[in-house]
């Protein structure tokens, strides 16, 4: 269980104080709501660690995540733009997700490639990044987390902008990803239809507190 | 015009002359040799400041160190600093230093250009390169961070694609600004050590504006070469950003 507690963040700019506690299951979906600039991603760069936090804690089971950096936390993160450098190959971008060397090892591409199939896009591991529709893009940057196995994804807003059917397909996607790995999941979004569709529980911002409904 | 006027009379001048000249090809060899050492300083030390100063900026946003935004400030300030201050000036601080501390004066002319030259283009590197850094960190920062890329990763994969058209502009904006400075040779040069720019100085002082001129067209040939054909050499065009 993930469990987020009592954390708080303070922009130095701001008088304005968040605080956020909740809790996710293995194999579950919560849904953060609330308008723009009310603390959403700000919650999810607490917990990725591009932020640090004044108090609180964030537990992965007994494992305390609080004061690691970002590249030791066990979480991969999905964000509106920019999941891939358009120079590279869909294969290397997915690749990067667990080798930095991107040597061609023959176990990692034959994972890449049934990734691929699961998202549906075997047909363009060897297209670049940059040729991809902006749908496409975000299933690539879902088949790295699917690579990297790590069990905390942070979703957020990734599929704003996308077409309606689009959208849907890739909510299901993530439903699907979240259930069959066990991920813990945080998907930060302003579209109640989004919660309705794959969210177990919902939490919203409210006066920069994070309140379940 | 001016330019127009060197092509017209620089065509007409003896190359089989100047080409002979063992002066010349000293210079020439000199000039090339000073323009490519300081082009690779200057974009290794712009790259260095510029990356810098986008960590001090990412960790005055993230409110990780309190002395970051002034940190970032100086850096900013002292890339600019050779711009408040005349060749000339700078020149003259080294030949004095040469006279204080012995050593050969070809050694001192060569650290006086080379730190001179760099100091001139720096600010042009910058002004280039560190608004392209900063733009790359803010799309990538996250992603990067995410990935766990080290510094040499984030380079190779991130940085270089996206930025190698810009430094191969700055390569090719400090060649030429160090092919083409007569601010501190004016001082060091001499028959043991010259430049093509004190080389021609020399022709026009000597009343030899014939052989001038066909110099100046070869520094002008140079130049458009070099700002030709350097980006290209760098790969291009930078990776797209989409």
């Amino acid at each position: 269980m993930l469990n987020v507690t009592n954390l708080k963040y303070e922009y130095k700019n701001a008088a304005d104080l968040y605080q956020y506690s909740m809790s996710i299951q293995a194999g579950e979906i919560v849904a953060i709501l609330g308008q723009s600039g009310s603390g959403k991603s700000t919650l999810l760069d607490l917990i990725a660690g591009f932020l640090s936090a004044s108090s609180g804690s964030i537990k992965l089971d007994d494992r305390d995540l609080t004061n690691l950096s970002v590249e030791k936390r066990p979480l991969t993160i999905l964000f509106q733009n920019h999941n891939l450098f358009e120079h590279l190959t869909v294969q290397k971008n997915i690749l990067l997700g667990v080798s930095k060397v991107l040597k061609e090892n023959i176990e990692d591409v034959e994972k890449v490639q049934g990734i691929l199939s699961e998202v549906g896009l075997e047909k363009y591991e060897h297209s670049l990044a940059s040729t991809l529709s902006g749908g496409q893009q975000q299933r690539v940057a879902l088949a790295r987390v699917l690579m990297r196995r790590e069990p905390i994804l942070l979703l957020d807003e990734p599929f704003t902008g996308l077409d309606v059917d689009t959208r849907i397909k890739m909510l299901d996607l993530v439903k699907k990803i979240t259930l069959e790995n066990n991920l813990h999941t945080i998907m930060v979004t302003h579209e109640i239809q989004d919660c309705e569709r794959i969210a177990n529980r919902v939490y919203q911002m409210q006066d920069h507190i994070l309140v379940e409904q | 015009m001016p330019l127009l006027a060197i092509i017209v009379d620089g065509i007409g001048a003896d190359f089989s002359h100047i080409f002979s000249e063992a002066l010349f090809i000293k210079s020439f060899l000199t000039s090339i040799g000073l323009a490519t050492v300081s082009s690779i300083l200057t974009v290794i030390i712009a790259i260095l400041l510029s990356d810098a100063r986008r960590n001090f900026t990412v960790k005055h946003r993230l409110s990780e160190h309190k002395m970051a935004k002034v940190f970032s400030i100086i850096l900013a300030f002292s890339g600019n600093l050779y711009l408040a201050i005349p060749s000339l000036i700078m020149g003259l601080g080294f030949f004095l230093l040469s006279q204080r501390y012995e050593a050969s004066l070809v050694l001192w002319s060569i650290i006086a250009l080379l730190t001179a030259n760099v100091l001139m283009s720096l600010p042009f590197a910058l002004s280039v390169l560190s608004p392209a850094m900063q733009k790359t960190a803010q799309r990538y920062d996250k992603l990067i961070f995410s990935l766990n890329l080290t510094k040499l990763q984030r380079w190779i994969y991130c940085e270089y694609p996206y930025l190698k058209s810009s430094l191969g502009y700055v390569f090719a904006l400090a060649f030429c600004f160090s092919l083409g400075d007569l601010g501190i040779i004016a001082l060091f040069g001499s028959d043991d050590f010259s430049t093509l720019p004190w080389y021609l100085y020399q022709l026009m002082g000597s009343y030899r504006t014939e052989d001038g001129a066909g110099v100046a067209l070869i520094l002008l040939a140079i130049v458009l070469a070099v700002f030709t054909l350097l980006p290209k050499l760098f790969g291009g065009t930078d990776a797209k950003r989409n």
